[in-house]
């Protein structure tokens, strides 16, 4: 009989990353063990999405102040209310910190599927004016692979989370395999053929690329359309771990899934150069427990995966583990978003959608493409969609009385049509996680100290979303055009990457061109950690592609003995 | 499918803590027992909900239960501060009653009533509001939510499909016929 604490590989995180990793290395015949920080889900118990408000105390109403107290972070995120807050790590037992003047939200989950449970489905492929931007203008290091090298990984991965979206041949967001798309209000195709040709072609509305399917696909049911996705999926229509890639990995027979084990160090081998396995602590009981693999993957989002490297300190690395070239923990990222504009449409008061589309629009990055923006460099895409308006206008409306309770049961709102940006942020050495050796979790452990701020690239990209927005909706027809300048500070897109990033040498980076650690083969980083630029897409599909794509070439070198 | 879905398998789907926390909160009667607000409180805001959402050939705001949900957020949701300011600005809406009609709300004729509804509902879009506005404001985004998210509104009123099983995006709207 083996021995229960030795495997071949060992995955940590359950995530999005996790579970991918999980099933591409079990499918490959490695006997594998998943460590998940957090506990179990069992979507017939624990998923929601079906709760209505008058099933809950308070309706999922207001400014949340019964929860504050103990999710004083996570609270401020859309989808931690009255209703999904279980999905949502306690603050006081996972603290963190940053600099007074340099706020950063770190919004969490802990628990089987990470935040593949709560995610927003958006996967965009990246293209080549991605992966050769840090090269192009200097900021960063160039990118080891390009479009080319990772192109089959997103087939490989679409084809089987399935993603709705529609091709549009651009090339600086390249088409998927999509499933057939979700439609678009009439609203929203007016609005995309007016800026079309207000802008002769440049910037392009189409329907979001979603992780959420649009009928059957690899044994899950299509959407039902109920709306609320960040609070879980009983049919599984939108790709999660949960729901895809840990059962794939389970029916092979060569998954062990260990809840409640929080990785407090990766141990290594200074003699051989090796990582030989993780030390974990037992979150219920508080006990520490070695397992030991053939090879490591660090799939614990983004700044957990930093963390660990950093807290793993040895003769050879005293300053964090796999961290000779210095890099380790800086050119960190998250896109800054939500400045926009929103806009009154008119001509479609007849018309109203049926169902609640879990999906919004996206316009393709149109700055920097063709030509060179005078204030900026990269650029940004935009979400939104147009919707009608419904009781809860109610709140502030003038009126009262029967007339006032009928127009608010029987007649809609004005259509809107809302369109926001998400922008790439330019990677730079002192956004960077460090360790807060004063602060640790529930286990022990100590904390990530996370120091990012919004420089001038990023302020003045922000000014022109609020800009090109507004355009847009003045070409669509809008009236009663309202400029948001949100100001989000830095965490609040949830689309924290880099800190380990993918370089061309190993004096440039901490992993090479397949997530592999320059100073320890056998150890990948496939989660967030690694990318060495933010672009503006959604970045979660390039993680899961660089992940099955690292899973095959660990395999590979296993196989040659090699690793 | 759809039926079971909307039927049973949804409802299957509440957490049993979620479900007897609802229980607690629908149990409440109009006229039953409050936890925070005293009766002559709780019998001027179901005055004022009854004259946002009064009854018709749908339910008023007290008939679907706002007032027990009110003082569920009064006593369970507001931290003390908030509920303090809540309270002292329902009280101050009484005193308005007096400054402007002669008496305490609930006293009044319907007709005075109404002018003291009117009144506080013109002036709450303003900015700089005093406690009688204040009050009225948050009473109602109280009701109008407590109202429109109850079971009875949610499922025999508006006819929320939980399970909707499609997306159309473009579906006409009848004309209202002229009664």
């Amino acid at each position: 009989m083996s021995n229960p604490h030795e495997f071949d590989a060992i995955v940590v995180g359950s995530g999005i990353t996790g579970g991918w990793a999980a099933k591409e290395l079990t499918e490959r015949g490695l006997r594998t063990l998943v460590l998940e920080a957090g506990g179990p889900i069992d979507p017939a118990r624990d998923y929601v999405e079906h709760v209505q408000p008058y099933q809950v105390p308070f309706r999922a109403w207001g400014d949340r102040t019964p929860f504050r107290g103990t999710q004083p972070i996570q609270s401020d995120c859309y989808a931690c209310d009255e209703i999904g807050r279980k999905f949502f790590v306690n603050d006081l037992e996972n603290p963190y910190s940053h600099p007074e003047d340099a706020p950063f939200s770190w919004f969490r989950g802990r628990h089987v599927g990470g935040r593949s449970n709560t995610w927003g489905r958006q996967v965009y492929r990246w293209s080549d004016l991605d992966f050769e931007a840090n090269a192009r203008d200097g900021h960063g290091n160039d990118w080891p692979i390009r479009y080319a090298d990772i192109a089959p990984w997103y087939s490989h991965v679409e084809r089987f989370i399935g993603v709705s979206g529609a091709p549009e041949g651009l090339s600086q967001l390249p088409d998927g395999e999509f499933l057939p798309p979700m439609p678009m209000t009439d609203a929203e195709r007016f609005a995309r053929e007016r800026i079309h040709k207000a802008f002769g072609g440049e910037r392009v509305m189409t329907i979001g690329r979603a992780a959420i399917l649009t009928k059957d696909h690899n044994g899950r049911a299509a959407c039902h359309y109920c709306g609320p996705c960040e609070r879980g999926c009983i049919t599984h229509s939108y790709f999660s771990s949960l729901g895809s890639t840990l059962p794939a990995a389970a029916a092979t027979g060569k998954l062990t899934l260990r809840p409640h084990s929080v990785v407090a160090e990766l141990l290594f081998d200074t003699a051989r150069s090796r990582v030989t396995g993780v030390r974990v602590v037992d979150a219920t009981s508080g006990r520490d427990t070695e397992y030991t693999g053939r090879v490591v993957f660090l799939c614990a989002s983004a700044f957990e995966s930093v963390r660990l490297l950093l807290n793993s300190k040895s003769s050879r690395f005293p300053e964090g583990l796999a961290n000779s070239s210095g890099t380790l923990g800086r050119y960190a990222m998250d896109h800054h978003f939500g400045s926009g504009a929103v806009g009154t449409m008119h001509g479609f008061d007849d018309r109203k959608a049926f169902g609640r589309r879990p999906n919004g629009i996206y316009i393709a990055r149109f700055r920097n493409v063709r030509s060179q923006h005078p204030a900026f460099l990269r650029g940004y895409g935009i979400q939104g969609g147009a919707s009608r308006k419904d009781w809860r206008r109610g709140a502030t409306m003038a009126g009262y009385g029967a007339e006032f309770k009928q127009s608010l049961i029987s007649e809609h709102g004005p259509w809107t049509l809302g369109t926001h940006g998400w922008g790439e942020t330019l990677p730079h050495a002192d956004n960077r996680v460090t360790i807060d050796a004063s602060t640790k979790d529930k286990s022990g452990i100590p904390a990530a100290h996370i120091s990012i701020r919004w420089r001038e690239n990023e302020k003045a990209m922000e000014q022109d979303m609020v800009t090109s927005a507004a355009e847009m909706l003045d070409a669509a027809g809008c009236s009663d055009i309202t400029l948001q300048s949100v100001h989000n500070p830095p965490g609040y897109c949830i689309h924290e990457m880099g800190g380990a990033r993918m370089s061309r040498a190993p004096s440039e980076g901490v992993l090479n061109a397949y997530n592999q650690a320059w100073d320890a083969p056998n150890l990948f980083v496939t989660d967030g950690a690694c990318m060495a630029s933010s672009a503006c897409q959604n970045p979660s599909i390039t993680y899961m592609a660089l992940t099955a794509r690292a899973c095959d070439h660990a395999v590979t070198l296993m196989r040659r003995a090699e690793l | 499918m759809q039926s079971l879905w909307q039927g049973g398998l949804a409802t299957l789907l509440v957490p049993g803590a979620v479900a007897g926390a609802w229980r607690a909160v629908a149990a409440t009667p109009a006229d039953a027992p409050t936890r925070t607000l005293t009766s002559p409180q709780a019998r001027l805001i179901a005055l004022l909900a009854d004259a946002i959402l009064p009854r018709s050939d749908t339910p008023s705001a007290t008939d679907v239960g706002v007032i027990g949900w009110i003082d569920a957020v009064a006593t369970d949701y507001f931290s003390s501060v908030q509920r303090s300011d809540f309270l002292d600005c329902i009280g101050a809406i009484d005193e308005h009653a007096v400054s402007i009609g002669g008496g305490r709300l609930e006293s009044l004729p319907a007709g005075v009533v109404a002018g003291v509804v009117t009144s506080l509902d013109s002036a709450c879009r303003r900015k700089n509001l005093s406690p009688a506005e204040r009050g009225y404001a948050l009473l109602k985004e109280l009701v109008v939510f407590g109202y429109f998210t109850s079971e009875p509104v949610q499922k025999n009123v508006l006819q929320v499909p939980i399970v909707p099983g499609r997306f159309d995006p473009s579906v006409p709207i009848p004309t209202p016929v002229a009664k």
